[in-house]
């Protein structure tokens, strides 16, 4: 070992006496005032939510070591409404912070508004008594799911400021599963302070049903198209649809209204009715064809939200090929 | 391990010491161990499933480090002022090793957070190349590369001064 090394280890050892001392894991999961240098997380919720969760459970619930942790439940205030992210983000320190076009990278994300708040539901043996269980009417699906309803653990809410909500407040939300794993749904859980949860206005819904349609769904594969409501399978064709056998099209296929909303057509309307049974009828077909509008649904494949004219021609045309 | 709150219970002290190494300041090392408590939190079930809760703490804390590269890694100077940076005799004294050391932990500041990080595992942590690669996430050979590259960036900047035999 040359000096250095020596004088290394000598210089940690002498340091060691320097390092601060450790604080109560409560205080690094976030009720400490933010420093400008700090950099919170998605666990992280602003101190403002601790405060409401004093009120809410009492201060006992809040100690650490205390016997068993008590969830905050969020105050169950309706009809809160307001204007872009429910919570300030400027000081979150986030994978991907919010933009629209990162919005794929979320696992589910959906319009929905609140129904219910109560205990959180997805925690393993961690700190959650700054979470609530949101549960949504879900109004439209984005990505990752199709249930008419689901429960999201999220910042428990506030009354007022950032970070309020409750029941009757509707919502665009984002997140994913909480532990990992294939459903994109289970112990669904959106941290909020990266800005993934909207009060809910139709342009924003507009550019998430954007955002969602035009990338998130376009690596699927051809078998994993998700599922809505109805039973309907929905997605983007992967390289618009060439070479894809009919069977493998899903029942709504997402296509770019006239008005330029993202939206869904029916399979049905994107075939143009049976294939022809013969060349000689295709060539009729294509002789006699007319361009044809057809509506543009939500992926509920209920909800109109466009027209697209499916014109003599177009490529989707070509998909008709087996 | 039952909950993080054991975990940081047990070993919290020494995590933030490790913080403290390889950040550099006491601020830094706290907002070091805030975003390792947000990861461990965030993975518990994983971490408790670990065969050593501590070294998978560990092992989020230094990849934390070494994954920011932006991060600032400052250095606090105890002894006196900047002027550390430059030659100074260390000469034979007790107050001499003393600015010895203090020069050498500021200078640590200078190492790029994958040289800094080799050398905290390696002489602070004392852990072998193998070791400190596997809390790395990398192979000895980048270990011991790194580890060479800091000492020779330490020696340079130390240099042959006066008194001084690094």
């Amino acid at each position: 070992m040359s000096d250095l090394e020596r004088q290394l280890r000598d210089m940690f050892h002498d340091r060691e006496t320097q390092a601060p001392a450790a604080r109560p894991v409560s205080e690094y999961l976030g009720d400490q005032p933010v420093k400008s240098s700090r950099r919170w997380q998605w666990l992280a919720v602003p101190a403002a939510v601790v405060v409401t969760a004093a009120v809410v459970v009492g201060v006992a619930a809040l100690s650490v070591s205390g016997p068993s942790r008590q969830p905050a439940a969020g105050p169950a205030v309706s009809g809160i409404r307001g204007e872009g992210p429910v919570w300030d983000s400027a000081t979150a320190d986030c994978d991907w912070p919010y933009a629209v076009e990162y919005l794929p990278k979320k696992d589910f994300a959906f319009d929905g508004t609140v129904t219910a708040i109560g205990p959180a539901q997805s925690g393993g043996p961690g700190d959650d008594r700054y979470l609530s269980a949101v549960t949504f009417t879900v109004n439209e699906w984005f990505l990752g799911g199709s249930a008419p309803s689901l429960t999201v653990d999220m910042p428990t809410p506030q009354e007022s400021g950032s970070g309020a909500y409750g029941t009757g407040t509707r919502l665009l939300v984002a997140g994913g599963p909480r532990w990992g794993g294939p459903d994109p749904t289970a112990d669904a859980f959106a941290g909020g302070a990266c800005g993934y949860v909207v009060y809910w206005d139709a342009q924003t819904a507009d550019a998430w049903r954007t955002a969602s349609i035009a990338t998130g769904d376009i690596n699927q594969e051809e078998t994993s198209y998700p599922t809505n409501a109805s039973g309907q399978t929905y997605g983007n064709l992967p390289n618009s649809g060439e070479g894809m056998r009919t069977e493998d099209i899903p029942d709504l296929i997402g296509v770019k209204g006239n008005s330029g909303l993202y939206g869904y057509i029916t399979k049905h309307a994107f075939l143009g009715g049976p294939p022809p049974a013969n060349p000689s009828q295709a060539l009729e077909n294509q002789a006699t064809a007319s361009p044809v509008t057809v509506p543009v649904y939500a992926s509920d494949g209920v909800t109109i939200i466009d027209y697209f004219t499916i014109g003599v021609g177009e490529p989707v045309t070509e998909l008709n090929q087996p | 391990m039952e909950s993080l709150e054991a975990l940081m219970a047990a070993h919290g002290a020494a995590l933030l010491r490790l913080a403290f190494m390889l950040s550099g300041s006491a601020d830094a090392a706290q907002d070091l161990m805030q975003d390792t408590c947000v990861k461990l939190h965030r993975h518990w079930p994983k971490v408790a499933r670990a065969d050593s809760p501590l070294a998978y703490a560990k092992k989020v804390m230094v990849n934390e480090y070494t994954r920011n590269a932006t991060r600032k890694v400052s250095s606090e100077i105890s002894v006196s002022d900047p002027a550390l940076l430059a030659r100074e005799p260390a000469g034979g004294s007790f107050e001499g090793h003393l600015v010895e050391r203090d020069r050498l932990w500021t200078l640590l500041g200078t190492l790029s957070p994958a040289e800094r990080a080799a050398v905290v595992l390696r002489y602070y942590e004392d852990l072998s190349d193998t070791q400190a690669a596997a809390l790395l996430g990398c192979r000895a050979s980048t270990v011991r590369s790194n580890t060479a590259r800091a000492l020779a960036r330490l020696r340079r900047a130390v240099g042959a001064g006066e008194g001084v035999s690094l």
